[in-house]
């Protein structure tokens, strides 16, 4: 099945440039894995229908609300590297999803 | 016309956003430790918070520049942002450093 991610930040827009070149990347891998990117006072909206959440690396200062909204909603989160982040790197951010995907890190 | 390239606007403006966000997140922290009396810790917070900013600013500064030299920027959404980001950020610093200040003559 496929699996949701979905990418937040402040305004959803440096979010929805990292999301197309994850997309791009996912592609490209051939993965299954849906990347979708949304400002983060939307994040309540959508936890139900997602399996992880990745918070820009900008957002850290808000971890601890959203380490609460998703134990609650039972969804996985993870902060985006600053690396992936600032380099656009679609191919790392696959990587990253993956690895919280499959349980480890969070 | 020599242009900038879309691609390299959007990695200028994706670094301007993830420095000025590092900066927004010393700014809370070191708000935190005065509110708790730990002035030592709030200004060295400050202090790292100005680091990440003036990296930041540079970034916008050093594009910005080179439309004196001649060079053309691309019209882009998200370096807009970037600016946007970077402005809100340093109007907080500011207003938080005076709130700091009130911290220390109560």
């Amino acid at each position: 099945m496929t699996k949701k991610v979905l990418l937040v930040c402040g305004a959803g827009a440096s979010s929805g440039f990292m999301a197309a070149a994850a997309r791009k990347a996912t592609k490209k891998l051939g993965k299954d894995i849906e990347f979708k990117a949304k400002s983060e006072s939307e994040i309540g909206e959508h936890l139900n229908a997602i399996d992880l959440l990745l918070v820009a690396p900008h957002l850290k200062y808000m971890i601890d609300d959203v380490k609460s909204a998703c134990e609650e909603a039972g969804v996985k989160y993870g902060i985006i590297p600053q690396k992936v982040y600032g380099s656009l790197d679609g191919q790392g951010l696959v990587i990253v999803a993956e690895e919280i995907l499959q349980g480890g890190v969070q | 016309m020599e242009q900038i390239n879309k691609e390299e606007l959007a990695l200028v403006s994706m670094n301007v956003i993830l420095h000025a966000g590092n900066a927004r997140d010393y700014v809370y922290q070191a708000v935190d430790k005065a509110s708790n009396g730990d002035f030592v810790q709030a200004d060295e917070l400050m202090e790292k918070a100005n680091e990440e900013i003036v990296t930041a600013h540079k970034a916008q500064t050093n594009t910005l520049q080179k439309e004196a030299e001649g060079i053309e920027i691309p019209y882009s959404p998200l370096f807009g942002h970037a600016q946007d980001t970077i402005m809100t950020v340093k109007s907080e610093m500011n207003i938080m450093r005076e709130i700091i200040k009130l911290y220390k003559k109560i």
